[in-house]
């Protein structure tokens, strides 16, 4: 226990100085380090895992990925059963560990998802978010080496749910399963991302496009995807003469 | 996170095509949902020439789905306050340009995904005379993926526009101010209007900051 003492403490500093600011005007004090992440990030994926998501891709048939995906949507799940109580929504967590239990049984490890199809449709919850409900800001936006976009906030969530993760327990003698395991996931996620890439690279500044929506994803997720939204900054009312030229020009 | 998103914004383009222009105000669920169908059947049935013929195709989505947005406001919206300090020249010029922006950064990708993509049209509030709307819909992937989208219409005369597009609670108006706002202001107007119209967008460098 000793051990977690000085973690959690820093955890808790943190936490408390992670300010509230809008993902359109974030605290981003490091941004010039981030870029520079960034474009190291950008590269390792172009020389590196790009290619092996392709091979992947070419070598794994659809059906197969999609339980891979189920699979570890599943391993996954006892964090979500976790924040769902931690957010006192418990009739919620009750139902996820009910789906969390099926799914592991009749689907077969998680490899098939029996539960949406039985009323028991998957929940989203993680630390971060857990933080977030009781009011803790995002704080700064981070580029992670290797990993992407993060904010203080879920950096910390994302070191609590490390030890909600089943592979975590795996005795020390499970090395080689424990790292294939991840390697497969990493492989598996980069896979179902290949549709997006000529995407990211057509935004105008790539990196504040990832930042900005890596932001709003989350505040919509604290809010479980209803955030408080003030139209009047997002939409300022159209002037009326500039938008009338294009109906006429419409109608033909 | 980001693969939702991106997928989901190539395909939605695919939802807003148009029509004729509709004699009477009908739903703006129906009005999308006819212009859908249109565009869809009609990337499925000539794929191929879409494929080989980009400036052909790029003419089509000009024509189909430019006039389901409210092209002035979204570039008002896009351009927060830099807005009303623009002339109204240069109004103009940043609408064309942002607009043909993004029909050469989406169109292709509307293209690959059209095929494998269906609409979902989810139960929509919408009060009889009211301005604005919002339209709700699930993209399912043949992967069987799904990506909530939302469009926001507003009434244009007897017509339903489209002026922001809502991918899992992301607007990506909104995203785009807060791209263009450091530029906007570093630069200045002329500038980020020269860059929309540099072919594509300056991705050779990525990550690197938008400064001169």
């Amino acid at each position: 226990m000793k051990r977690l003492l000085i973690p959690a403490v820093l955890a808790v500093t943190l936490l408390a100085g992670c300010a509230h600011t809008p993902p359109t005007d974030p605290a981003d004090p490091l941004e010039t380090v981030n870029r520079k992440v960034y474009g190291f990030n950008t590269e390792a994926d172009r020389l590196v895992m790009k290619p092996v998501a392709k091979a992947y891709t070419w070598a794994v048939p659809a059906l197969a990925r999609q339980g891979i995906t189920n699979f570890f949507a599943n391993l996954n799940y006892p964090t979500v059963v976790i924040n769902d109580f931690l957010q006192a929504k418990f009739l919620q967590s009750g139902q996820d560990l009910l789906r969390f239990v099926v799914n592991s049984s009749y689907g077969i490890g998680g490899l098939v998802d029996v539960g949406s199809n039985i009323g028991l449709p998957s929940h989203d919850e993680d630390f971060g978010q857990t933080f977030g409900h009781w009011g803790v800001g995002p704080g700064w936006f981070l580029m992670v080496p290797f990993m992407g976009p993060t904010d203080n906030r879920d950096a910390v969530g994302r070191a609590a749910g490390i030890f909600t993760t089943p592979t975590y327990y795996l005795a020390s003698g499970y090395d080689v399963p424990k790292y294939s395991v991840s390697a497969l996931q990493v492989v598996n996620l980069r896979a179902n991302l290949l549709g997006t890439d000529s995407l990211l690279e057509s935004q105008f500044d790539p990196y504040i496009f990832i930042r900005t929506a890596y932001l709003q994803h989350r505040r919509s997720q604290v809010y479980d995807g209803n955030p408080p939204q003030d139209d009047d900054l997002l939409y300022p009312p159209p002037e009326d003469e500039a938008s009338t030229p294009a109906p006429a020009a419409t109608a033909k | 996170m980001i693969k939702r998103l991106f997928t989901a914004f190539f395909v939605s383009c695919a939802l807003c095509a148009v029509g004729a222009a509709h004699a009477d105000v009908a739903a703006p669920q129906d009005t999308l949902k006819t212009n859908v169908n249109q565009l869809q059947k009609l990337i499925v049935e000539h794929h191929k020439e879409y494929e080989a013929d980009q400036q052909a195709y790029y003419k089509v989505v000009d024509q189909l789905i430019v006039p389901r947005f409210d092209v002035p406001y979204v570039a008002q919206l896009v351009m927060g306050v830099y807005w009303r300090q623009a002339t109204p020249q240069q109004r103009k010029d940043f609408q064309d340009a942002f607009k043909d922006m993004l029909i050469r950064s989406y169109a292709n990708a509307l293209l690959e995904n059209a095929k494998t993509t269906t609409v979902e049209w989810l139960p929509s509030r919408y009060q009889e005379g009211a301005k604005t709307a919002t339209v709700k819909t699930l993209l399912v992937r043949d992967t069987g993926q799904k990506y909530p989208i939302d469009f926001a219409v507003r009434r244009v005369g007897d017509d339903w526009k489209i002026y922001d597009i809502i991918v899992d609670n992301i607007s990506l108006v909104l995203n785009f101010r807060t791209q263009i706002a450091g530029d906007l202001k570093r630069n200045g107007i002329d500038a980020v209007i020269a860059k929309f119209r540099t072919d594509r967008l300056p991705a050779a460098v990525p990550g690197a900051p938008a400064k001169p």
